[in-house]
């Protein structure tokens, strides 16, 4: 029974990981429709810019967030005006031929600047635990939970009750009656694009001092965030959380149940089934 | 006109003399193949820097047959530059013999290039079992197979941690966790036969992924499981993130003994103290702490222990380093090379392949011969895994105050192991 507890403890923390990653791509996602390959790499960036910030000013991760935020956006908005922006009218092939390529040289090129050595943040909070009963919750666990329901909380806030969100939400529900509205359809997108980015700066930031970083760290989570993004109903913010620590639960469930090495298996046996019967996602499709 | 072309044959005349000498004299090439660019580039060229202070200190000697020894360097940045190096360093740079490679998947495809054309590929490091496994007549192996370090693992637990533990071998619950690569595998499957001979309880054998982000539900298997010893294979950032979780759910355990990454000074940083205790199974490779080697180099013989002083000094010296910032893939790749070109090669006539295989195959040199604490004698063509070193040892390793320590067998221990380890509760009080 407690072992029980402490599995859905560990599954419900592992999906607010899952989640806070997921959220800059179900944004850029819901707005663009565009799915971006690179959002792995985006993640490492962000963890890199952590670590560095760290390691030579000696700035904690969870106040790096300060600076990494801005400076995420700031790349969003180039990668955006650069590259992202001339594919919006592109086939879907060809924005996962640039999205990947983009994935490709952003790890190769920060593989030739800082090589592939495991870099990590070591803080005291990262390994230490509250311990209620027989109950244990990281503190670093709990910070991350915390910073995605703060996430979800402003995004759903900011999309529903600023002017800049609705127009968000109005680009995508259909961009051309937005555009006739008098949308900035361009901006929103650069901007959509840019938030996301920072989100993802932001998971960054939150998660180097559980994980270490290298150029390859990506890959390791961005497959769960497309299953996640996927499952929530493809730029739900809402879902996307709620996805999250359902991927999360699973995993670690079905893990303890199993065995450790199937827990990732039956999560993707889940994705398809789920894609199967209902593929606009567990929470439907109802857009930004 | 007639003036000019004097001059320029005066010119070609004086660029001849100049040159004349160096051919003369000459060079004897040795291939050193190892990941200069690439994802494991670090240690690669950690492993050359060993290999050339190797060379240099032969040369300091006399060289070989009056001739400098002289390596050149390919880069064996993946498994198939692996093999077109090698085959330019046998067919453009004309060398005889090749060192290398320390991953074993480029290891593998090298070392087919090199039996092709009949010449000496001479491993320091890679650990897969299936490279020594295809009988090759030119490969030669120095230290040690993957089942080795499982087998090994298996001895200690029963031999050194149950007497610790007052227990009976047969009583010991032994938990087996492992990461799924051929890797992680190979080493388990000999740890489990081993275990199984000794009669270990074995409450759970689990693998997983590399790339896993989450370890926890195996943590809870394990805390549920209850061992008295964990025995695990990992690399590197799983090692970090499995020990991580270990403490976040308070997974206690009295030891925990790792082949792998456990090792490795780069878990300082990540780890903090809660590396103390891990063990790892490995070579016989320490380091200086305040001038003292982690590994009883009484066990070795004296001119071992002058070969690695030496190169430890050398290896400050050229980099900067102090002599405890020495990383030991410089060391194992100096002494790799150091069989081959001080033991070996001087009592070759020739780098012919064929001499250098039939004088590697009649060497006999003792445990402890070897600055890695290893002997030198060669399984014989036609026996299983021939030209793998069968003169070879390991040692146990715990970190203990963030310093790492040879603590088994006792022969090369400088410490003795911690035994049980602290619970996590007990740690924080400390």
């Amino acid at each position: 029974m407690e072992s029980l507890l402490q599995l859905l403890i560990n599954g419900i923390m592992l999906g607010g990981i899952y989640g806070l990653i997921s959220m800059g791509l179900t944004l850029t996602f819901g707005v663009m429709k565009i799915v971006n390959f690179a959002h792995g790499e985006f993640l490492m960036l962000g963890m890199y810019g952590a670590f560095w910030l760290y390691h030579l000013l000696g700035i904690q991760p969870y106040l790096a967030i300060l600076i990494m935020i801005p400076v995420m956006f700031a790349f969003g908005l180039v990668i955006q005006r650069g590259l992202i922006q001339k594919l919006i009218d592109a086939s879907g092939i060809t924005q996962i031929f640039v999205t990947v390529g983009l994935s490709m040289a952003l790890q190769n090129g920060v593989l030739y600047l800082w090589s592939a050595d495991y870099r990590g943040v070591k803080i005291a909070s990262a390994t230490s635990s509250i311990t209620i009963g027989n109950l244990s919750f990281s503190i670093s666990r709990l910070i991350v939970f915390t910073a995605t329901v703060a996430v979800v909380a402003f995004l759903l806030f900011f999309l529903k009750k600023t002017s800049l969100g609705k127009a968000m939400r109005a680009t995508s529900q259909n961009w051309r009656a937005a555009w006739l509205m008098g949308v900035n359809v361009r901006k929103i997108y650069l901007i959509a694009f840019a938030m996301g980015s920072a989100l993802v700066g932001l998971a960054g930031c939150m998660i180097i001092p559980i994980y270490s970083v290298y150029p390859s760290v990506g890959i390791n989570f961005v497959l769960i965030t497309f299953v996640v993004v996927v499952l929530g109903g493809m730029g739900n913010i809402l879902g996307a959380f709620l996805a999250g620590i359902i991927v999360g639960l699973v995993e670690t469930v079905s893990g303890f149940i199993l065995a450790p090495s199937l827990g990732p298996m039956v999560v993707f046996i889940l994705f398809v089934l789920i894609l199967l019967f209902r593929p606009s996602g567990l929470f439907g499709n109802t857009r930004i | 006109m007639k003036k000019a072309m004097i001059a320029a044959m005066m010119v070609l005349l004086i660029q001849l003399v100049l040159t004349v000498p160096a051919h003369a004299q000459g060079t004897v090439k040795i291939g050193a193949l190892w990941p200069l660019s690439g994802p494991i580039a670090e240690d690669g060229q950690e492993s050359v820097r060993g290999a050339k202070i190797a060379a240099d200190m032969q040369n300091d000697k006399g060289g070989v047959w009056g001739k400098k020894i002289e390596l050149l360097t390919g880069d064996a940045a993946d498994a198939k530059a692996a093999m077109s190096e090698a085959e330019r360093l046998i067919t453009v740079e004309k060398t005889n013999v090749i060192m290398g490679t320390w991953v074993s998947g480029f290891s593998f495809t090298a070392s087919q290039v090199a039996e092709k054309y009949k010449k000496i590929y001479w491993e320091t490091a890679a650990l897969a079992n299936n490279i020594m496994e295809r009988g090759f007549n030119n490969l030669f192996h120095m230290s040690g197979l993957s089942s080795n370090f499982g087998e090994m693992s298996a001895d200690f637990i029963a031999d050194e941690l149950a007497k610790k533990l007052g227990k009976d071998p047969k009583d010991l619950k032994v938990a087996v966790v492992y990461e799924d690569s051929l890797h992680g595998t190979t080493i388990s499957e000999a740890f489990l036969k081993k275990a199984k001979g000794y009669g270990f309880k074995l409450p759970v054998v689990e693998t997983y992924n590399v790339k896993a982000v989450d370890l926890s539900s195996l943590v809870m298997k394990l805390k549920e499981a209850n061992p008295d010893v964990l025995f695990g294979v990992h690399y590197f950032n799983d090692l970090v993130l499995f020990w991580r979780q270990a403490k976040e759910n308070n997974f206690n355990v009295k030891a925990f003994v790792s082949c792998g990454s456990a090792g490795s000074p780069k878990l300082i940083p990540q780890l903090g103290e809660d590396v103390n205790y891990l063990f790892n199974t490995f070579r016989l490779l320490g380091e200086f702490y305040d001038g003292q080697y982690s590994v009883n180099l009484q066990a070795f013989k004296p001119e071992a222990v002058d070969d690695l002083k030496e190169f430890f000094k050398r290896y400050a010296e050229k980099y900067n380093v102090t002599q405890e910032q020495v990383p030991n893939t410089a060391t194992l790749g100096f002494s790799g090379a150091w069989m081959l070109l001080h033991h070996v090669l001087p009592n070759c006539k020739s780098d012919d392949p064929e001499e250098v295989r039939k004088v590697a195959l009649s060497m006999d040199l003792d445990f402890g011969a070897i600055p890695h604490g290893v002997g030198m004698k060669f399984a014989q063509p036609g026996t299983p895994n021939q030209g793998l070193n069968e003169k070879f040892v390991a040692g146990v390793f715990q970190w203990q105050d963030g310093k790492f320590y040879c603590v088994w067998p006792d022969k090369y221990a400088v410490k003795a192991p911690m035994v049980p380890m602290a619970t996590w509760e007990e740690r924080k009080k400390k």
